[in-house]
């Protein structure tokens, strides 16, 4: 990539004898905001900290605009940064607030007062200059956070788990005006979450994380759609893991059943399937689409669609969506026996090693 | 389940302090007050009466009016070095995310296992003649002496010695409850240290110092051991002052006189410093 403006090399963080991150490389292109997405103790704050400066990495190397910045403390980043916690000063007010990084600039005082009146506009928060951080609503003191980090004009906007202090209703408005000022803005940005929504609504490209290693970097879409391993599918939106051998290239043995696979794989041996529930479909045991028989546990109607629960031969639990319109689901009782279709474009199958396996199609289908 | 009147519970909880803070503080005082309007006679000691000349004879006197700007110049001094000293100590050991910490913060509540009377006899074996300073003294310098003991230096010392850990252990707990978060919040936003200190966590700490400063200050105020001991006869302190007229001179009106101007003179001027504090810390 030619247009790299963050690019982070090796970056590793040892505390101890335990490896916190382990070897991320990345590239950010300017005005590209990126999520750190991962269950927690995944090493993506720590990833976040380090490009901050509040930790320093114990290898690699940050590079912003070609400048090493390994040496550099956090107040000569110039990196704004929006806490989980805010972190505003309680002792001054918003205005104050917003201009504590252009005063520690020592800019001229007319300057000052215009970017605080252009700031505040932008996060909507005029009227309430003169007000202390106590006096504000959460959603508040969040833009103020986000206000006081703008202000500065940073070369890179941090937010750490911006939105997990917010009421549910009030997470998916504030994700857009996050994202629509960072737009506007043309910022670079990079954002550390847990929560898989938030990433998936807020991100040009994700990085996947999990125990200190990038699982994955991509957008949404190839996330979703070609996940690199079994701990992706299962952590972007749902995937039915089933374990089993791999004989013929077609077929995967479970105890007491075989899966009839939809293409051809040149491989054997261990091997795990994942099907996501909404790319599956229920049908008749006898349909001979059904590439497997399971015993249907329970079927519950949630709106959108009815999801299914049901047990393979080896006791494994696979869950899918079946369309509330005209669906077979509840054709189906707790109890009754149900096939399992789904076609090649749906079907991901993984080596034992966790590594997705290339498909074509079956000689005879 | 019975029920029973929630007053009533809380009556019978708070009762048993109650009648202590009555019985040992309020009625001893009360009697102080009195003792303090009567007057001394030499061969009756205690005369019942109602006159303020034991007060107006501690004003008068510049020997007393002496002592009491002593024991107040004392007094400002170790409380301004416990500040000075304690601060960064107490940052060090909140900010502090070693296994250590904890024997840190022992190391600072060691001294208080032992009492103020024994430390003060280990400082007059540092600071007298021949002792550890007086002798390195000497012995780089044959024939020159550097006795320290029964100086204002001294007392300083021993009174900052016992006070520290009640200054830091306060500043502490306080530092502990900055979110580290908000002092990160300043380095991002272009704080260097020194700025930070000045504009996020000193604002911040300044009830904590509040709270610290008087503490210490009460403590110094009242000192009585250190300076008797390293202070030595003819340095004057409050305290000493007052136990000397009560016990030596048997002079109970008087006494009582001078342990109420010291009582005032400190509630006085930590109600001064706290609403200073408090309006500081408004206005910021």
């Amino acid at each position: 990539m030619t247009d790299t403006y963050l690019r982070i090399q090796g970056l590793t963080k040892r505390f101890g004898a335990s490896v916190a991150v382990r070897d991320v490389d990345l590239d950010v292109r300017q005005g590209e905001l990126v999520v750190l997405l991962g269950p927690s103790g995944c090493g993506k704050t720590t990833t976040l900290r380090m490009i901050a400066g509040f930790v320093e990495a114990s290898e690699g190397r940050i590079l912003l605009e070609g400048q090493d910045y390994a040496g550099l403390p956090p107040y000569r980043r110039e990196m704004g940064m929006v806490f989980q916690s805010y972190a505003l000063f309680p002792h001054m007010t918003v205005a104050q607030n917003v201009t504590f990084g252009l005063r520690m600039r020592k800019l001229p005082r007319p300057e000052i007062e215009a970017r605080l009146a252009e700031t505040l506009d932008m996060v909507k928060l005029s009227t309430m200059a003169e007000r202390y951080p106590r006096q504000l609503s959460g959603g508040q003191q969040q833009r103020v956070a986000l206000a006081r980090a703008l202000a500065i004009r940073p070369k890179v906007l941090l937010l750490d788990e911006p939105l997990s202090n917010l009421d549910a209703n009030l997470r998916q408005q504030v994700a857009r005006e996050i994202r629509a000022l960072q737009r506007a803005a043309g910022l670079t940005a990079l954002m550390v979450t847990h929560d898989q929504d938030e990433a998936m609504m807020m991100a040009d490209r994700l990085v996947v994380m999990s125990d200190g290693l990038v699982q994955q970097v991509g957008t949404q879409e190839e996330l979703y759609e070609r996940p690199a391993n079994t701990f992706v599918a299962r952590f972007i939106g749902h995937s039915n893991l089933i374990r089993g051998m791999l004989e013929g290239g077609e077929r995967l043995v479970i105890p007491g059943a075989t899966i009839g696979l939809a293409g051809h794989y040149d491989s054997s041996g261990d091997c795990t399937l994942a099907i996501r529930p909404e790319r599956a479909r229920i049908c008749a045991p006898d349909d001979p689409a059904a590439r497997i028989t399971a015993k249907v546990e329970d079927a519950t109607y949630v709106g959108a669609h009815v999801e299914v629960l049901l047990v393979l031969p080896d006791s494994t639990r696979v869950i899918l969506h079946d369309p509330t319109d005209g669906g077979a689901a509840r054709r189906f009782a707790p109890g009754d026996l149900a096939g399992i279709a789904w076609d090649l474009a749906s079907e991901r199958l993984f080596d034992d090693a966790g590594a997705p396996l290339a498909a074509r199609s079956p000689v005879h289908a | 389940m019975s029920r029973r009147p929630q007053g009533l519970t809380a009556g019978m909880l708070i009762g048993p302090a109650t009648f202590l803070v009555l019985g040992a503080l309020v009625a001893p005082l009360a009697l102080l007050a009195r003792y303090s309007l009567n007057r001394y006679d030499r061969a009756n000691f205690m005369v019942e009466a109602l006159t303020p000349e034991n007060y107006l004879r501690f004003l008068d006197d510049p020997f007393y009016t002496g002592v009491l700007w002593t024991t107040l110049s004392i007094a400002l001094v170790t409380t301004t070095l416990c500040l000075l000293l304690g601060f960064p100590i107490a940052y060090r050991l909140a900010r502090s995310q070693s296994r250590w910490k904890s024997v840190g913060v022992l190391l600072v509540i060691l001294p208080l296992f032992i009492g103020s009377t024994v430390r003060a006899l280990g400082w007059m074996g540092v600071l007298g003649r021949g002792g550890l300073v007086d002798s390195v003294v000497g012995a780089v310098s044959p024939g020159s002496s550097f006795p320290l003991l029964y100086t204002s230096f001294a007392v300083v010392v021993g009174i900052l010695s016992i006070n520290l850990p009640y200054m830091v252990l306060t500043l502490q707990s306080v530092i502990e409850g900055i979110d580290s978060r908000i002092e990160e919040a300043a380095d991002s936003l272009g704080a260097d240290p020194s700025r930070r200190f000045w504009h996020v966590v000193l604002p911040l700490a300044l009830p904590g110092l509040a709270t610290g400063g008087v503490l210490v200050f009460i403590l110094a105020m009242n000192a009585y051991a250190t300076p008797l001991l390293l202070g030595g006869a003819r340095f004057q302190m409050m305290a000493p002052m007052l136990f000397r007229e009560y016990a030596v001179n048997n002079n109970w009106p008087f006494a009582a006189a001078i342990a109420f101007i010291l009582m005032i003179t400190t509630l006085t001027l930590t109600a001064v410093s706290s609403a200073f504090v408090q309006r500081r810390y408004k206005a910021a």
